[in-house]
């Protein structure tokens, strides 16, 4: 029992008191939220707290496509035992493992009411029957450090829902599954595209595992995936928590054997409780940030952008600086794509074969080589595109 | 794909390792990584020095 505070539809305020010390705040005879000895919950009786940061997963709503810009690429692996994966929109990365047929991907503005981006993978013109042990599989991999609060591994570990639009061209049952960094428990829901080609919102709860090892560093927490298509060893049974590396059932659609066959997701959520809240829509700088701790690139706004500044340490040899703008996950791999030019005196000089001299997870210093001439060591030097909006420098510490 | 010990000018001492492959136009595309076990690059790197006898990184000048 509890004392009632009801917004009644006939009367108005109606006020039902009673001594249990418990408060229930209603809306025409329903329960919204309880005020109790534990604190403030909603009529489930869960805890109502903090919504800033519920959404364990980043660039959920797609925004974010650092790498891509909204082009489209293609996946493909070149046998029926080749592992190859790509990094699609932020945070996302395509795997697949023995599928020959080229796979499309690409951030497109076609998304449900309240978003503005989704995620689009299509299947090549041609068809394939996967093998038993090949998949493709979008997904997620959550750092540790921000899934150790669900305590999983033990016996208080909690329970997620993930919430999402999926909008695909063929209809049926497709998977959602979670794994650990050692893909040895896993976890396989299972969702309904129910017509095709239309937004549809799709929620899935999951109790936590109170088993396996999750770790909760800046390694591998959760692996949240979205099987597209798994041969008969990833099969498993829907709903519930097992050994081994899981992520279909055995019902499931294949996506490949369709061909020119669409999947498209956005407000992808994956928050603590029971049920499914509204998407937490971040500041587009924050969502920014949140990426860059775990890719970073400079360039592509300006034809001879300024990268780095650095020091002559040999007549032809730069060593550069580049800032982070957050701390990442890990000390990152240094990238680059197109040409870059070198300050030496007046001249601008060809700059490249970049390698890591000194890399951490705020700063990066890196070696180059100039051709066409020389400087002095000592003197001072800037790095900057040469005349292309396609140079950059990329830092990666993806999971 | 090769990869290649990248020596500091700082320290003197091998503090990461470049990683070429070839493309499917017949460009190449070079990483650098640095040695850092969170480093999924650096990790991927260990396992190919695992597989076999045979991959050894290429000393650096």
């Amino acid at each position: 029992m509890a004392t009632i505070i009801n917004a009644d539809t006939s009367n108005g305020l109606k006020l039902t008191s009673d001594t249990s010390g418990d408060l229930e705040l209603q809306s025409g005879g329903t329960t919204k939220a309880k005020i109790t000895s534990s604190g403030l919950q909603n009529a489930s009786g869960s805890a109502i707290t903090s919504q800033a940061g519920k959404n364990k997963i980043i660039n959920g709503d797609m925004r974010i496509d650092q790498r891509n810009g909204g082009a489209s690429n293609t996946l493909v692996g070149t046998s029926t035992s080749h592992s190859t994966s790509a990094m699609m929109t932020d945070r996302w990365q395509l795997f697949l493992h023995g599928i020959t047929n080229a796979q499309t991907y690409q951030q497109v503005t076609d998304a449900p009411a309240g978003f503005s981006h989704s995620l689009k993978i299509t299947n090549n013109s041609t068809t394939q029957s996967v093998g038993a042990g090949n998949a493709l599989t979008p997904r997620q991999k959550i750092e540790g450090l921000n899934t150790a609060h669900l305590n999983w591994g033990t016996s208080d570990a909690k329970t997620i829902t993930i919430s999402f639009w999926v909008k695909a061209s063929v209809t049926g049952t497709y998977p959602v599954s979670i794994s650990n960094n050692a893909f040895d428990r896993a976890y396989v829901s299972t969702y309904t595209v129910s017509s095709a080609n239309t937004w549809e919102k799709k929620t899935v709860t999951i109790a936590g595992d109170t088993s396996g090892t999750w770790l909760t560093s800046n390694s591998l927490g959760i692996n949240v995936m979205f099987g597209l298509d798994a041969g008969t060893n990833f099969d498993t049974t829907a709903n519930e928590w097992v050994a081994g590396s899981k992520r279909s059932i055995s019902s499931n659609v294949h996506f490949v054997a369709n061909a020119s066959a669409t999947w498209q997701i956005t407000g992808v959520q994956l928050e603590e409780g029971t049920s499914a809240t509204p998407f937490e829509h971040l500041q587009y700088g924050q969502q920014m940030q949140l990426c860059q701790r775990y890719f970073y690139s400079i360039g592509g706004t300006a034809a001879y952008e300024f990268m780095t500044h650095g020091m002559y340490v040999g007549t032809t040899n730069p060593l550069l600086r580049a800032e982070l703008p957050v701390k990442m996950r890990a000390a990152p791999s240094l990238g680059s794509t197109g040409t870059f030019l070198a300050k030496a005196g007046n001249s601008n000089l060809a700059c490249a074969s970049f390698s890591v001299d000194q890399s951490a997870t705020q700063t990066f210093s890196f070696s180059a080589t100039i051709s066409g001439g020389t400087s002095t060591i000592g003197y001072a030097t800037l790095m900057f595109a040469n005349n292309s909006t396609a140079t950059r420098l990329t830092f990666s510490a993806e999971l | 794909m090769k990869y290649k010990l990248v020596k500091s000018v700082i320290s003197n001492k091998i503090v990461g390792v470049n990683k070429t492959v070839e493309l499917e136009d017949g460009e190449t595309s070079t990483i650098s990584i640095p040695f850092d076990e969170a480093n999924t690059d650096y990790q991927a790197y260990i396992e190919w020095t695992k597989a076999s006898p045979m991959n050894v990184a290429e000393e650096t000048e």
